[in-house]
C-alpha cells in the first residue's frame, strides 16, 4: 500500500469536489503529492482533460550510427525502431482516451511543423511512414523549435489555474536522437522560458543514443535535456538500442501529465503479495 | 394614401412576425408542457370557426384569411392536446384576434365576465407589445385550467383524488393539470409532476443535460371503475441519470388501485432510482480511489469526473503491459470491474494487442480495497498467457 488516506487521493479534482459541496475551497486546492519521498507541488487540478501532444522526431542520422538488433538477428535503423515505439504510442494514447490530439514536427536543419494537431492516430502514422533519416546536421538549435511551437499552438486562459480545470493541456515530446551534437538555445530562452512557466505546458524527451564512451558526448547532452525540466514535472528518459526499453518509455510517456506522478516516483511492478 | 396604407401594413406585419418570433424563442408559460407546444401558421385560406356571437349563441362563421393572419397552437394539456386558433386583424391591429378552441364546450361555458377578469389581454391588446401574444396564450391556458377545476365539481371521486394529490405529495395547483371528460371521449386525465428532487445528486452525473429536471405521470382514466392507465415522461436531465422513461417499468394496475397510493409508489421508485445512480457513482469513486492507493505510482489515467475508468502500466517478469480498468453502468451490483490488457509491443495487425480478462470470483458485497486486490490477482494470474499470446500475434 502506497497511502493511508485513499480518498485524499482525489482531492485538488475541484470541480466535481467543489460544486457537491462536501469539501471547502482549500482541501480543492491540497494539491501536494502523497506518495513519494519528495514533495512537488502540482497548481493543477487531477482532470484528465484532452491533451494535445506534440511530437518532435529528431531524423539527423550521425556517422557511425549503430542499429538496434533484436533477439532473433533482425536489425532496425533508429528511426525505424521511433517510427514503430511512436505508432504504438498513438494507438495506446487514442485507446486511453479518443479526445487526445497529436501534431507532428520534424527536426532536422530547422523543425518543420508537418502535420496540425488531429485525434486520428493513422494520420499521424502515415506521415510518420514518409519521414527518412538524413544527414545529421552540426547544430540544434532549440531556440527554433520553441519558437515553432509557440506560434502553432494558444495555451490556455484560466483565471484561477489551480482550481478550475483546464480545457486541454499542451505537452511537448521530444524525441532527440544524437550522439555529437549538444542542442542548445542559440536564439535565447525567452520563448521556452514563458512556454514552460504556463501551467498547462509540459515537455518530456525521450533520448536515444548510441552507448556513452568517450567518443561521443551522451552524458553530456543528457545533463543538458534533464536541465530542461525545470518544473519537476517532465519526464526525461533515455535508452541505447535497447528496443524492448524504447517501448517501455513510450509506455511510461502514456501517462497524463496532470494526473502522472513525478518520474521520481513510478513504480510499475506488480507484486503478489503486499 | 396607398403607399401609406402599406408603409402601415408592412410595420404592422413586421410586429406581427416578432410577436410570433417571441413564443417560438421564449414559449409561454401556464402549462406544464407548454414548451412542447406546436405553432404553426394554418395554411387554409377557408376556415370554419366555432364563434361565440354577441348574443350568446353559438354559431360557425365562415371566413376567408390570407396565410399568415392565422395562428394554430397545439398546447399539450394533461395527456390530451388542446388547439387554440388565432385570427388576427392585421388591417386593423388594434383588435385582438378572434379565438377558437379544439374543446368546443369551453367558449360556451366560459362567462364575459371571467373572460374579462382572466384574460385581460384582450381588453388591453397592445399590438405593439412583443410577448402580447404570450401573454394572451398564457391568460387562456390558465382559463381553461380553471374551467377544468370547475368541472371538477362533478365528478366527486376525481375531485377528491386531486385534492389528495396535491395535499399529501406537497405540491401546488401549477403542479397537476386535469382534464375532466375530454370532449369526444369519455375520459378523464390527469398530468401531475412529481416533486422528484436531484439537490443532492453531484452536478457532473446531470450536467450534460441542462434544462429543467422534470418527472410528469399522466393518468388515463378508463370508464368509472376508477380504472386507469399510467404513462411517465422524464426531461433528458433526468433521464441521463436513471435512464429512458420506457425502460422503466412502472407497477401493475391491478383494478381498485388507489390512484394516490399509487402515484407515491411511482414517486418512490424514481427516489430509489436517482439514490441507486447516486450510490453507483460514490462505488466507483471509491473504487478509483483504491486503485490510485494502491498503484498510484502506475497510473497513466483515470476519469476524474464520473470514475468509470483507470488505465495503468504495470511490469511483471519484465515484461511491461497497459491495463484498462472500466466501471460499467451495471458496477458494483450486477457487473464486475472490466478489465483489459494491453500491449506495448504488439499490434494485432492494426491496434494494440489486447485481452479482456473476466472476473470469476466478483462479488458485489466485497469492500473496493477487495475488489482491486482481487483485479490485481486477476492481472498477475493472466499475464503470462497475455505475454504468450502477444508475442504469437505478431
Amino acid at each position: 500500500m502506497f497511502c493511508d488516506n485513499p480518498s485524499s487521493l482525489i482531492l485538488g479534482m475541484a470541480a466535481e469536489e467543489r460544486s457537491s459541496g462536501g469539501s471547502s475551497p482549500s482541501e480543492a486546492l491540497e494539491v501536494t503529492e502523497q506518495f513519494g519521498s519528495v514533495t512537488v507541488e502540482r497548481h493543477v487540478p487531477r482532470i484528465n482533460c484532452p491533451e494535445h501532444i506534440i511530437l518532435v522526431v529528431d531524423v539527423c542520422r550521425e556517422d557511425g550510427n549503430t542499429s538496434y538488433k533484436l533477439a532473433d538477428g533482425s536489425k532496425f535503423s533508429s528511426l525505424y525502431m521511433v517510427k514503430r515505439a511512436i505508432t504504438l504510442f498513438l494507438q495506446n494514447k487514442h485507446a486511453i482516451d479518443s479526445r487526445h490530439k497529436f501534431a507532428l514536427v520534424v527536426l532536422h536543419e530547422s523543425p518543420i511543423w508537418l502535420h496540425d494537431f488531429t485525434n486520428n492516430p493513422r494520420e499521424i502514422m502515415s506521415e510518420l511512414d514518409e519521414l527518412e533519416d538524413a544527414v545529421a546536421t552540426s547544430r540544434c538549435d532549440l531556440s527554433l523549435l520553441f519558437d515553432l511551437i509557440a506560434r502553432q499552438i494558444s495555451l490556455p486562459q484560466c483565471s484561477n489555474p489551480a482550481v478550475a480545470p483546464p480545457p486541454c493541456v499542451f505537452r511537448t515530446i521530444v524525441f532527440y536522437g544524437r550522439s555529437q551534437c549538444l542542442p542548445q538555445f542559440l536564439g535565447g530562452k525567452a520563448v521556452f522560458t514563458h512556454l514552460i512557466q504556463s501551467p498547462h505546458f509540459f515537455l518530456d524527451v525521450l533520448y536515444m543514443h548510441e552507448a556513452p564512451s568517450d567518443e561521443n558526448k551522451c552524458e553530456g547532452i543528457f545533463d543538458l535535456l534533464c536541465g530542461l525540466d525545470e518544473s519537476g514535472w517532465s519526464y526525461v528518459l533515455e535508452v541505447s538500442r535497447n528496443a524492448t526499453k524504447l517501448h517501455n518509455h513510450c509506455g511510461s510517456l502514456l501517462a497524463h501529465p496532470l494526473q502522472r506522478p513525478t518520474q521520481k516516483d513510478v513504480h510499475y511492478t506488480l507484486n503478489g503479495v503486499d | 394614401m396607398e403607399i401609406r396604407d402599406s408603409l402601415i401594413r408592412g410595420s404592422v406585419m413586421e410586429q406581427y412576425i416578432r410577436q410570433i418570433g417571441y413564443i417560438k424563442l421564449n414559449g409561454f408559460p401556464g402549462g406544464l408542457c407548454s414548451d412542447l407546444a406546436e405553432i404553426t401558421g394554418a395554411s387554409e385560406s377557408l376556415t370554419v370557426w366555432n364563434t361565440r356571437q354577441d348574443n350568446g349563441v353559438m354559431g360557425e362563421t365562415v371566413c376567408e384569411s390570407g396565410p399568415g393572419d392565422e395562428l394554430l397552437i397545439k398546447v399539450p394539456f394533461a395527456g390530451a392536446t388542446l388547439t387554440i386558433r388565432l385570427l388576427f386583424y392585421l388591417r386593423e391591429p388594434w383588435m385582438p384576434p378572434d379565438m377558437s378552441f379544439s374543446d368546443i364546450q369551453f367558449l360556451s361555458r366560459i362567462s364575459t365576465e371571467d373572460l374579462e377578469d382572466q384574460v385581460p389581454a384582450l381588453n388591453n391588446w397592445n399590438c405593439s407589445e412583443d410577448d402580447i401574444i404570450a401573454q394572451l396564450l398564457h391568460q387562456l391556458l390558465q382559463l381553461y385550467k380553471k374551467y377544468q377545476l370547475e368541472k371538477l365539481d362533478d365528478d366527486e371521486v376525481l375531485q377528491f383524488e386531486y385534492r389528495s394529490l396535491l395535499k399529501t405529495l406537497k405540491i401546488g395547483e401549477g403542479d397537476i393539470e386535469i382534464l375532466v371528460n375530454s370532449p369526444g371521449h369519455n375520459t378523464s386525465s390527469l398530468l401531475v409532476r412529481l416533486p422528484l428532487s436531484l439537490q443532492d445528486v453531484p452536478p457532473v452525473l446531470i450536467d450534460a443535460n441542462p434544462g429543467s429536471a422534470t418527472s410528469l405521470l399522466q393518468v388515463t382514466f378508463q370508464g368509472n371503475e376508477g380504472v386507469f392507465v399510467p404513462k411517465l415522461y422524464l426531461s433528458p436531465r433526468v433521464e441521463s441519470l436513471i435512464g429512458g422513461a420506457n425502460t422503466l417499468a412502472l407497477p401493475a394496475v391491478p383494478p381498485g388501485t388507489c390512484l394516490l397510493d399509487y402515484v407515491e409508489r411511482v414517486l418512490e421508485l424514481l427516489e430509489e432510482k436517482v439514490r441507486k445512480a447516486v450510490l453507483c457513482f460514490e462505488t466507483r469513486k471509491q473504487f478509483i480511489a483504491q486503485v490510485l492507493c494502491q498503484f498510484g505510482c502506475a497510473v497513466m489515467e483515470y476519469d476524474a469526473e464520473r470514475f468509470s475508468k483507470v488505465v495503468l502500466m504495470f511490469e511483471v517478469k519484465d515484461f511491461h503491459f497497459l491495463t484498462f480498468i472500466t466501471l460499467g453502468q451495471l458496477f458494483p451490483q450486477q457487473q464486475a470491474p472490466k478489465i483489459v490488457l494491453q500491449s506495448l509491443y504488439h499490434n494485432s495487425p492494426r491496434e494494440p494487442y489486447s485481452k479482456e480478462y473476466s472476473d470469476q470470483k466478483y462479488s458485489p458485497q466485497w469492500t473496493p480495497e477487495e475488489m482491486v486486490r482481487n483485479v490485481r490477482d486477476v492481472i498477475l494470474s493472466n499475464v503470462s498467457s497475455f505475454q504468450m499470446s502477444s508475442i504469437r500475434t505478431n
